[in-house]
């Protein structure tokens, strides 16, 4: 059952089939059936007004609306389209350089670092051994150039094949190895 | 990524122009969507009336219909690997062009801070005030004309953008009520509820017009 308003907007805009309009029409005593057709008239006064009132205008440079248009979308193409690789980014070869440090000195240190036996300590590094067998974690106790504000550690797991050279204490990455 | 084609005629390569496009839109949506922007150019030609006026009609104001426009037929252009050919393509585009309209009339009405006047009384506008129309000389009806032409338009700015969208859907553009609730993206009674209420409003701001012009 539609509400009354969806009813009666249907049947102001003769939308109704002829059977609902006619149930519609029955279910109105004289007195409303007056007040409906003078809605239905006024509906189609209000219509008639804004339709003559309101003309729309033609979309105005039309040829300049297609050109601007597509400029839009040619720029937003191009913003969009990814970036050309650029080999000599000085990020990418600061993120590259730090890497290839980090990989030089834990394998440097996973060399050195007897990884059985209880912890001790070495001129180099003090070395902790954890329960699995190979694995080791090591502070780095002097290292080239020296500097007291720099701590270096490292883990290394066999069993992940896994090293991580830890720095603490630095300002800033350097630039170049 | 899509391959973008020279935007103007005179950018056009021989073989991608205009001259060798279809005359079938279903044919120009394919090559739209395969990135032939020559190919979305006319089907903007097909439709750009029509959509400025509907979205004209909407916001009542040149520029903002100019520019509102745009923003139809770039987000078609950005979305049309979406369609996929349920309803017309320009029912598609239709729905586009109602979102816009009413987003930005939703953003208009925070901007402005004033809330949408529901209660717009009928003595506001005695029909013998200096604004009701008389059958005067012509140089004078002009002027009344467009003193009525801002009465309706003001009274229109009072509906909210849903009843103000379904309103000039049917009686300026003549839209059913499927294609409306097609374009608005609500149900066919939603529709006749909201032409209900909006007329009702429409009414109660504009009688002494309607009943003497």
């Amino acid at each position: 059952m539609k509400p009354f308003e969806e009813t009666y907007t249907a049947w102001l805009d003769g939308e109704l089939s002829p059977e609902e309009a006619r149930a519609f029409e029955a279910g109105l005593d004289p007195r409303q059936r007056a007040e409906a057709e003078a809605e239905r008239a006024a509906t189609r006064a209000l219509g008639d007004l804004l339709r003559h009132h309101l003309p729309t205008p033609p979309l105005p440079n039309p040829d300049f609306f297609n050109h601007s248009l597509l400029e839009r979308i040619a720029a937003e193409e191009r913003a969009a389209a990814p970036a050309p690789a650029r080999s000599g980014s000085p990020f990418l070869r600061l993120f590259w350089a730090t890497l290839s440090g980090a990989a030089v000195a834990a394998i440097t240190l996973a060399a050195v670092v007897v990884t059985t036996g209880a912890p001790r300590m070495t001129t180099d590094f003090y070395a902790v051994t954890p329960p699995g067998e190979g694995d080791y974690y090591a502070e780095i106790l002097e290292s080239e150039p020296g500097q007291p504000t720099i701590s270096a550690y490292a883990f290394h797991s066999s069993s992940e094949q896994l090293t991580v050279l830890w720095l603490d204490g630095l300002d800033y990455l350097p630039a170049e190895p | 990524m899509r391959e973008v084609t020279p935007a103007t005629d005179h950018d056009r390569p021989a073989g991608s122009g205009s001259d060798d496009l279809p005359t079938d839109e279903t044919a120009l949506i394919e090559r739209a969507r395969r990135g032939e922007t020559a190919a979305f150019d006319a089907l903007v030609t097909l439709h750009r009336q029509k959509v400025y006026a509907t979205i004209y009609n909407a916001t009542r104001n040149e520029e903002d219909a100019w520019d509102l426009s745009q923003e139809t037929f770039l987000k078609a252009w950005k979305s049309l690997h979406l369609f996929r050919g349920q309803s017309s393509f320009f029912t598609w585009l239709y729905r586009i062009a109602t979102n816009v309209s009413i987003d930005w009339l939703r953003r208009k009405k925070i901007q402005s801070g004033t809330p949408f006047d529901d209660t717009i009384l009928p003595e506001s506008f005695e029909p013998g005030s200096h604004t009701a129309p008389r059958r005067e000389a012509t140089p004078r009806r002009q002027i009344e004309n467009r003193e009525i032409r801002r009465r309706i338009e003001a009274a229109i700015e009072t509906l909210s953008p849903e009843h103000r969208m379904v309103i000039t859907l049917r009686e300026l553009e003549g839209e059913s009520y499927e294609a409306i609730a097609e374009a608005v993206g609500c149900s066919l009674g939603t529709v006749m509820s909201r032409l209900f209420y909006a007329r009702k409003k429409l009414q109660l701001a504009l009688k002494d017009l309607y009943e003497t012009v």
